[in-house]
């Protein structure tokens, strides 16, 4: 199964698209929810941009990776470290390679995998992923308290050529750059 | 960007009757963001917090849901959830929080103050209101509270954007922004 993802991982160059997140308690009832878009790209470059029900952007160029929240005028900057890597939407942009040995891979059924962190102190406690023919449908990670984030990713677009530009962050006029 | 609506009362409200209407709401729940500026530390995240008389539920998780802490108190004590982590369990939440992310959060004020109302028993300093009855800023214990925008909630206004600054004796300063985009004073 590992081998399978990994193919399946590697020729996704790039994906965007739009995402819901929810988050659902231990018996299932939806407790956040919010939504925005995003852009993917190996290596390890991404834009989130969440629009409701707040707006913020979480961009990383796969060194430097910006936090910004225009309600709060602040923009927090970080460098990409271990951690952060552990991240779903980093999953997508990491080297396939990398997966298989950080994560058991199983095979659910046709098209979704699972994945369980191998080491000691895993950020969740599994990660599915299912795969659409236009991309992933979805990726569920169940933390250790039976919570799980489920983000639901549609219109996606596949390997589609992507503006470097999205993947850097100016701070516009007034905002706090806070570096970290 | 996305500009939080101002919504202000067309004409100045009655100050003392709005207050003790803030100050008598046993229920209410709010969906908000938090930044953080420490000296050494920073970061924002996602700040959900039901209130219901004496008991509270309050829960901070990062970008993409990560990292979320759970925590719930009344009179009691006051316990903290994080995946992955034993509860932790605590007299106060103002210790809890410390213990688990090392931030200085004034809970016990911040419950006042994020209604826009000062603390009841502790001194103000500088009080200044504005032109329509709503509080503007004011002093205490130790923290500056500014208010940038309100939002009407049924018939009270609630504030939407707030900034707590805490100067330190070296020369810096704690500052919290509270940028509220959901409030809620229904019991669901």
């Amino acid at each position: 199964a590992g081998e399978e993802l990994t193919s399946r991982l590697a020729n996704l160059v790039s994906l965007q698209g739009t995402f819901t997140q929810v988050l659902l308690d231990d018996a299932g009832r939806e407790m956040e929810r919010s939504s925005g878009r995003f852009v993917m790209q190996k290596p390890g470059r991404f834009y989130w941009e969440t629009l409701e029900p707040f707006p913020q952007q979480l961009i990383s160029n796969g060194q430097t990776i910006w936090l910004y929240d225009p309600d709060l005028m602040q923009v927090t900057v970080r460098q990409l470290d271990e951690q952060l890597e552990k991240t779903p939407a980093l999953l997508l942009s990491r080297d396939p390679k990398a997966l298989t040995t950080a994560y058991d891979v199983s095979k659910v059924k046709e098209q979704v995998y699972t994945l369980t962190p191998t080491e000691s102190e895993p950020l969740f406690v599994s990660l599915t992923m299912t795969f659409s023919d236009t991309g992933i449908s979805e990726v569920s990670v169940e933390d250790g308290l039976g919570q799980r984030t489920v983000f639901s990713l549609t219109d996606t677009r596949v390997n589609l050529p992507v503006d470097e530009s999205l993947f850097h962050f100016n701070a516009p006029e007034g905002v706090d750059v806070l570096i970290d | 960007c996305a500009r939080l609506p101002t919504q202000t009362p067309e004409s100045a409200l009655d100050r003392a009757a709005h207050e003790q209407a803030l100050r008598a709401l046993e229920h209410w729940r709010l969906g908000a963001k938090i930044g953080v500026r420490l000296p050494g530390d920073s970061g924002s995240a996602r700040l959900s917090w039901e209130q219901d008389g004496e008991r509270y539920r309050l829960s901070l998780s990062g970008p993409l849901g990560q990292g979320r802490i759970d925590i719930d108190g009344d009179p009691t004590g006051v316990t903290l959830t994080e995946a992955g982590e034993p509860p932790l369990e605590a007299a106060s939440a103002e210790q809890l929080i410390f213990d688990s992310t090392g931030w200085e959060l004034p809970v016990t004020a911040l419950r006042s103050w994020v209604l826009g109302l000062t603390e009841p028993g502790a001194p103000v300093a500088q009080l200044e209101v504005g032109p329509l009855g709503l509080t503007r800023s004011f002093q205490q214990e130790g923290w500056q509270l500014r208010y940038d925008r309100y939002r009407q909630v049924e018939s009270l206004y609630l504030p939407g954007l707030v900034v707590a600054r805490r100067p330190l004796t070296d020369g810096s300063e704690i500052r919290l922004t509270l940028a509220v985009h959901e409030w809620s004073l229904e019991r669901d």
